[in-house]
């Protein structure tokens, strides 16, 4: 509008000053020619605003743009169909690369893990969640394992019925900090990795769950009947014993008794958790020397275990107890009873508003072959990238397990990527 | 033998019970999951909640339906109810757009920023707002002690700090979120809280300034 109003005012103006000097001394010739002239301009003035009027219907008004603005801003709402969500499908998992140099063994890049999960949800009804475990072997064959896979059904606000085989609800570290994006450290503290001592999953039926709050104290529960675990004997100068535990979730029950176990965990303050945890069963030995052994009579096995976690800006304190007890029956070709223990204490401190992170843990493992006892200091240094992607670099300083390669120390290298 | 078998009635009687209990009350199966959540309450726990066991995870890092299957599986997986879940999803999905970004811009004219630049005499009336919105929405990351409880969160103690910027400049990172450069968390657009007004985020500027100011 002022543009034109500019350049109509601009117009007459020039055509004023260059018409002016001639008129001041007009005659009656000049007056005809400048006549002429003004028609002339008159006319060109006509096209110019009508060209300017042309210009004007294409230029965008104030309005124009905010109402733009306006159906922009409305289309950037996703489309309704997205709101509509009732399933979905969801893809997470974890992944770590390990180089480790150890005293013994020597160096070399030696774990390669790739732990996709996936979840299928249904409103808040259903989930399926599951995860697959895939690793290379010594001699570069795969292996695939299936972690878990459980249909979670949501009964009501506080209490999840979960069915298929589920990670042990025993302890903090195989339900919550085994994945490596999550695990401070490169390693497993001896004792709660697979190593046939604490409970690692199981095929049952589990509730789950929290309790309504009280205030600001919160609870939370997980009660389990599962077939599980069974025992693997070995013979030792010419006697059989115990070796170990194997309770990764077996789909048959050796012994027809299932195991019922569970845990509480209690926060008394948001930044503490506490928890017991324990398992009542029977189980019998079903693997001597490394073959199917059968007709075993069954025995009893306890669990029980005590964590805690405690977390307050960039610092991080934990620990956990499990002790896994196997009766003694005489009727058995190991008839003796034997106990595991293991116990770790660990803290990791973030320099803030650093990406770097320290942490050190001890471990103390106590199997019933003192030739097998471990305990072991490991501290480490952790790179932050970001939540998800850390590396991390850490030492470990073994001692027990006389002869064995896991006596020696050991330093860890890992990238680990959890999505 | 007996002790065992006792132990195992009592269980399963334990066990029965306590389902029973949880599953009628207040049963609410198939409520969608995106349903009632209250945000500002979500920020809280998901501030106290999602760093327990491993790092916190940016809300921007997921759209809204992936944050659905997430959540519902940290449901399960820390024992969190229902309703906490809810609130913490709530929390999630505003705290991830940018759409809400545009949809202040057109509120904020300039004779809103004008009224920013304009405060300066702070009525107790003002001070008590701010606390309270200070309260409610943000002391759950930045602490009663505005020293930051999760990683990543400013010291505003510091003198030489956050909280010597302009009052602008605060109103614009209040209301729109911030993140600088590298930092492991961003500042959600209004504290995860939708709710609040301009004027309660002027208020609460006003409460900063005078409790953490230097
Ligand atoms: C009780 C411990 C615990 C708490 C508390 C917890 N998480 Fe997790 N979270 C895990 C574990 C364990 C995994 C890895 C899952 C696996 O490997 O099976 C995980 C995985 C994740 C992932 C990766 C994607 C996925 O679905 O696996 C995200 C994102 C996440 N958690 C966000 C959260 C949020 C948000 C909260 C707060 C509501 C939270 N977590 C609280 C234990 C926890
Ligand atoms: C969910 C956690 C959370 C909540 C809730 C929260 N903040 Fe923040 N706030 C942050 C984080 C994280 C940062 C630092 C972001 C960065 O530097 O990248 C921050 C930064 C800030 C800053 C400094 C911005 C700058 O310019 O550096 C101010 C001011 C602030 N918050 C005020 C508030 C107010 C007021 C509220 C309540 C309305 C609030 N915050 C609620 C997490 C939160």
């Amino acid at each position: 509008m002022y543009a034109k109003r500019i350049i109509t005012t601009m117009f007459l103006v020039t055509a004023l000053v260059i018409t002016l000097p001639k008129g001041v001394f007009a005659n009656g010739h000049d007056l005809e020619s400048l006549k002429n002239t003004v028609e002339q301009l008159k006319t060109q003035l006509d096209k110019v605003q009508i060209q300017l009027k042309a210009q004007e219907e294409k230029t965008a008004k104030k309005k124009d743009i905010r109402d733009l603005k306006q159906k922009i801003e409305q289309s950037s709402i996703r489309p309704v169909e997205f709101e509509i969500n009732d399933s979905i499908v969801h893809l997470a998992g974890y992944s770590s690369v390990t180089f480790a140099d150890n005293d013994g063994a020597g160096d070399r890049f030696n774990q390669v893990q790739f732990s996709p999960i996936f979840h299928y949800q249904y409103k808040d009804l259903m989930m399926l969640e599951s995860e697959l475990e895939f690793d290379i072997g010594l001699d570069g064959s795969t292996t695939v394992a299936l972690e878990y896979l459980t249909l979670d059904l949501f009964l009501s606000d506080y209490l999840t019925v979960i069915a298929g085989k589920f990670l042990s609800p025993v302890g903090q570290f195989r339900q919550n900090l085994h994945p490596g994006w999550i695990n401070k450290l490169p390693s497993a503290p001896p004792g709660f990795g697979h190593d046939g001592a604490t409970p690692i999953s199981d095929v049952g039926l589990q509730l789950r769950g929290a309790l309504p709050p009280l205030g600001n104290v919160r609870t939370n529960y997980s009660f389990y009947v599962a077939n599980g675990p069974e025992l693997e004997a070995i013979t030792e100068d010419g006697e059989v014993e115990l070796e170990g535990i194997i309770a990764e979730g077996f789909t048959r029950d050796a012994d027809g008794t299932r195991v019922y176990g569970g845990r509480i965990g209690v926060l008394p303050i948001p930044e503490l958790e506490i928890g017991i945890s324990g398992v009542v069963g029977k189980t019998e030995v079903t693997v001597l020397d490394g073959a199917a052994f059968g007709d075993e009579p069954s025995r009893r096995y306890r669990v029980w275990g005590a964590d805690f976690a405690w977390k307050y800006k960039g610092m991080g304190l934990r620990g956990e107890y499990v002790r896994s007890t196997i009766g003694e029956v005489t009727a058995s070709v190991a008839p003796a009873g034997a106990h595991w223990r293991s116990w770790y204490l660990q803290g990791a401190y973030q320099f803030l508003p650093t990406k770097w992170e320290g942490v050190v843990r001890y471990t103390d493992f106590d199997s019933p072959h003192a030739s097998e006892d471990q305990k072991q200091w490991a501290a480490g240094v952790n790179y932050l990238f970001s939540s998800n992607v850390i590396a991390k670099f850490a030492y470990e300083f073994n001692e027990g397990r006389v002869g064995k390669s896991s006596n020696d120390d050991t330093a860890l290298l890992q990238m680990s990527f959890g999505f | 033998m007996k002790n065992y078998i006792h132990i195992k009635t009592a269980l399963h009687a334990g066990v029965l019970i306590l389902a029973f209990f949880l599953a009628t009350a207040g049963a609410q199966a198939e409520k969608h999951p995106n349903e009632e959540g209250d945000s500002a309450q979500g920020a809280k726990l998901w501030a106290q909640t999602c760093s327990r066991c491993h790092n916190m995870r940016n809300p921007k890092e997921f759209r809204d339906e992936l944050w659905v299957a997430i959540v519902t599986h940290m449901r399960v997986r820390a024992g969190l109810t229902g309703q906490d879940t809810r609130n913490i999803l709530a929390f999630l999905q505003q705290s991830n757009s940018v759409a809400r970004k545009s949809s202040f811009t057109k509120s904020s004219t300039t004779s809103e920023s004008k009224g920013i630049a304009g405060i300066g005499v702070s009525s107790q009336d003002v001070l008590a707002r701010g606390k309270t919105v200070f309260e409610e929405t943000c002391v759950a990351c930045h602490g009663d002690d505005g020293k930051g409880v999760v990683p990543g969160v400013p010291d505003f103690i510091d003198g030489n700090g956050v909280l010597s910027q302009s009052n602008e400049v605060l109103f614009n990172h209040i209301v729109n979120g911030f993140e600088s450069p590298g930092s492991t968390l961003a500042m959600p657009p209004k504290g995860g809280n939708e709710d609040l007004s301009n004027k309660d985020i002027k208020d609460v500027i006003e409460y900063l300034n005078a409790t953490f100011g230097s």
